[in-house]
């Protein structure tokens, strides 16, 4: 089981770093847990890249856990109606 | 594949300059006639030609520029923007831009695009200018709004979260995200957006103003449409077409119908842009091919004596159409293709739901979301394929004390593949509970008159009795599967897109059901054959294999179903010019054919064709209504050389030749 | 909550977004032009740039794409305020990457509500 953090602030500018740390993930084809409770600034590019990452693990076969994501985080997610790609369901 | 395009540059310029001299003159005789729509008809394709012709030889600045100014013309043919002269004005200085542009080019030269730029950016603000038709349309309590980002929409720091909130802030939004190809993880450009959002809009008399100042800035970087979700709000006028003008009492009282003419759904689409390019590319190319093609047929006209090195290059034009058109073909397919994702990602959740339902605990393994099929038979498949899952949940799987009696894992195994093989897409749907009581299907078919005792079925045949009407073995309703959609309707389901569905099953082992569809229901694969002089097409999803057999004669005399040893089944063949009663006396054919085809629950059969001609991609027109329905023919297709073939029904035809065998031994007493 | 700066060669113009925005709870960072504003965005995180179009020395266009080339600044979202309502304007603004624009004169609820649509 893997364990990722997200960081506080997390936007377009940052991506490159972001995708090289799910790559990684990728590779070790593993479930993974993201830990999302420190979120407190996100865009929708690094929302799109994530969507994107838990599509790929779920091709693949493999489980991705959200853990406490913060309130500005889902906030975002409904805006965008991202739940669905994203396999987070809460009220 | 590329082009030496060199020769006919100079053919494109010089109808190029003479396109843009007829557009001056059009848009002349526009400033004197304002309401000839002949005239702006004309100067629109006049553009959109030029713009796909430039298109061809890759001289985008021409492109570009032609692009903006039918955005604008096609604002004025569709009524939506007036003629006047600040128009007329710029089409006069839009078709010096284009002429410029092409001496440039023509010479060379790298064209100076300051003047195009602006001139574009002056069409772009007159299109945006509400200076519209449409005026009436921009008050409403429902809002229909398309928000389709560019791939580069987030290249300027804009935010469509952001947007969408502000949006929100209008009134009430329903969100809907529209995706219809997840991108692949390798290589992919995080700052590259590929989301997308349908959106009701609703509230108190929400201005459309209001809405795109929302997209004000970012109109170039999406596609953005609102749509009068109202539309008896918006006072379009009464169509009179649709209705009738009673004037018997002096008065007039139109009817309309329920339609009005605003806001009429379309089916719509969202297509790539480079998608677009492609097909542009590719008719293109087969725009050149077809016109080289004339040019060789002429001259070979005149010349009687044809060189070979002619011949040669003939042959040369006419590979290079047929990839283009089939290049072409194919990119227009694949358009409608979407990948099963959003559809198998609601599989778990349904699984899981029912699962706790049942008190059955299931392992579910879900594989191939991302195969592609035609987006249509997406949401045809999504009601069979669930009764399916329902079916090895309730019926198939056993809960887990029997399961642990039985020496299985306590956990139920449900298998969800799709894949694609031999140009078809392909599901199998597994689960390794009870499987079928072969004994309890007989029963009840012979109960309900379904089998004639003396005809005796083969393992696969009593297993296809599931698909009968009527026929459950369930001994009592139970609370998942009474919902009445039983398997009879999921083979109809999957037979009317033009699929197959077989089923194998082992008591107290499992069962599996495995579907084959076509990829795409306008176009049929299809295989002409030929019956005694006569042509027939014969699907290729319904072909499992083609024999080439000896001895002509022989097989032509054969019997009307006779048997054949095929891998490792004996199987039963059908002289289909004996079902078709086509005389014997039209001799026999030197390569008779065997085609191994699917006979639904009478398992692979075989049936015998004079030959084997080509294979086509073929689009199926169904038989006019005038025709009683022959149920063993599917449609009708028009081959090459202008021939109408009837496309066959291969399971109907096996099943209407084993009738009349049967009505044949009653008679005889047999 | 955001650091906004404000680049406009006139006090009153950097005074009333001043007097808009820090109710707002925003840091705001003042350049009276577009080299002294591209100095304190390599001293200081910004996230959010209002920029005037017409200054001495560089102007409002230039400033953006030379903010554009810094690798931390190719996102933040930057807001052109001009006084014409120019297509060609707006056409090379967004060419220089311009997230966004604003008339002048404008009323402080069109520069709120402009805001909210660029950051969060």
């Amino acid at each position: 089981m893997q364990y990722f953090l997200l960081d506080d602030v997390i936007n377009i500018g940052k991506l490159t770093t972001l995708k090289n740390a799910l790559q990684q993930l990728i590779e070790q084809q593993q479930a993974v847990t993201i830990d999302a409770s420190k979120v407190e600034r996100i865009d929708t590019a690094a929302l799109q890249l994530l969507a994107l990452f838990v599509q790929t693990l779920k091709n693949n076969n493999i489980h991705v856990t959200w853990q406490q994501p913060s309130e500005p985080f889902i906030t975002m997610v409904n805006l965008l109606a991202l739940h669905s790609l994203l396999d987070i369901h809460h009220g | 594949m590329s082009l030496n395009l060199d020769q006919f540059k100079a053919s494109f310029f010089q109808e190029g300059f003479t396109n843009l001299d007829r557009m001056e003159q059009l848009v002349i005789r526009l400033e004197d006639d304002p309401g000839n729509s002949a005239s702006i008809q004309a100067i629109f394709r006049v553009c959109h030609s030029l713009k796909g012709s430039a298109g061809t030889f890759g001289f985008t600045e021409v492109t570009t520029f032609a692009h903006a100014l039918e955005t604008l013309l096609d604002e004025v043919r569709q009524g939506n923007r007036r003629i006047n002269d600040e128009l007329i004005t710029q089409l006069l200085l839009s078709t010096d831009v284009m002429r410029n542009l092409l001496q440039s080019l023509e010479a060379g030269e790298v064209p100076n695009t300051i003047e195009s730029e602006s001139v574009i950016a002056a069409l772009g603000q007159m299109s945006r200018t509400d200076d519209s038709c449409n005026a009436k349309n921009d008050v409403a309590d429902a809002w229909h709004i398309d928000f389709y980002p560019h791939n580069d929409f987030l290249q300027t720091g804009n935010d469509p979260a952001l947007l969408l909130r502000e949006l929100g802030r209008l009134g009430q939004l329903q969100l809907t995200l529209q995706v219809s190809e997840i991108p692949a993880w390798e290589g992919i450009n995080p700052e590259l957006s590929w989301l997308a959002w349908t959106i009701e809009l609703q509230g108190k008399s929400i201005k459309k103003e209001a809405i795109t100042e929302i997209f004000e800035w970012v109109d170039t970087e999406c596609d953005l449409e609102v749509v009068n979700a109202n539309p008896s709000e918006s006072h379009s006028p009464i169509d009179l077409h649709e209705g009738e003008v009673n004037l018997a009492n002096g008065d007039a009282t139109a009817t309309t119908s329920a339609t009005s003419t605003a806001a009429k759904k379309q089916r719509m689409m969202r297509v790539n842009a480079e998608k677009i390019d492609l097909l542009l590319d590719y008719s293109g190319e087969i725009n050149i091919a077809k016109d080289m093609l004339n040019t060789l047929f002429l001259d070979l006209k005149l010349n009687k004596v044809i060189p070979p090195h002619e011949l040669r290059r003939f042959e040369d034009r006419l590979d290079m159409l047929h990839e283009s058109s089939r290049g072409l073909q194919n990119e227009v397919m694949s358009v409608r293709m979407q990948p099963m994702t959003l559809m198998f990602d609601q599989f778990p959740r349904i699984v899981r739901d029912l699962s706790r339902k049942v008190k059955k605990r299931v392992n579910l393994k879900i594989s191939g979301a991302t195969t592609v099929i035609d987006k249509d038979m997406i949401d045809l498949l999504m009601d069979p394929l669930v009764q399916l899952i329902r079916n090895a949940l309730d019926h198939g799987l056993e809960i887990p004390e029997v399961r642990k009696s039985r020496g299985k894992p306590e956990e139920g195994l449900l298998r969800i593949a799709a894949y694609q093989e031999h140009g078809f897409v392909h599901f199998e749907i597994e689960d390794d509970g009870n499987g079928l009581s072969k004994r309890k299907l007989l029963e009840k078919a012979t109960r309900m008159g379904l089998i004639n005792p003396d005809a005796p079925l083969n393992d696969r045949a009593i297993d296809h009795l599931i698909f009968a009407q009527g026929l459950s073995t369930a001994d009592e309703l139970t609370q998942i599967s009474g919902r009445g959609v039983g398997m009879d309707i999921v083979k109809d389901r999957i037979e009317e897109i033009g699929g197959f569905i077989d089923i194998k099953s082992k008591e107290g082992k499992g069962t599996t059901f495995h579907i084959r569809l076509p990829m795409s229901m306008s176009l049929l694969e299809g295989q002409v054959v030929n019956i005694a002089k006569q042509t027939y097409i014969i699907p290729l999803i319904a072909m499992l294999e083609s024999v080439a057999l000896e001895g002509g004669q022989y097989h032509h005399n054969r019997p009307l179903i006779s048997e054949y040893q095929w891998r490792n089944e004996k199987i039963k063949i059908l002289n289909l010019r004996k079902a078709f009663h086509l005389s014997q006396l039209l001799g026999s054919s030197p390569r008779p054919v065997l085609l191994i085809v699917d006979g639904k629950e009478y398992g692979p059969m075989g049936i015998i064709v004079d030959d084997l001609l080509e294979q086509k991609s073929i689009i199926v027109k169904s038989l006019q209504r005038n025709f009683i329905d022959i149920p063993w023919v599917s449609g009708s297709a028009i081959l090459g050389n202008g021939e109408v073939t009837l496309i066959l029904d291969c399971a109907n035809v096996i099943r209407n030749a084993f009738k009349s065998l049967q009505l044949h031994n009653e008679g005889a007493g047999i | 909550m955001a650091n906004i700066l404000v680049v406009d060669d006139m006090q009153i113009m950097r005074d009333i977004v001043r007097a808009t925005l820090e109710p707002l709870n925003h840091a705001i960072f003042e350049a009276e032009n577009g080299e002294d504003g591209l100095t304190l965005i390599q001293e200081q995180r910004i996230d959010l740039i209002i920029t005037d179009l017409y200054m001495d020395g560089m102007d409002g266009i230039e400033f953006t794409a030379a903010v554009r080339h810094l690798a931390e600044y190719k996102f933040t979202p930057i807001l052109l305020l001009t006084g014409e309502n120019s297509s060609e304007i707006k056409f090379r603004g967004k060419k220089a990457g311009v997230t966004g624009w604003l008339l002048k004169p404008f009323e402080p609820e069109k520069l709120k509500s402009a805001l909210a649509r660029l950051i969060s």
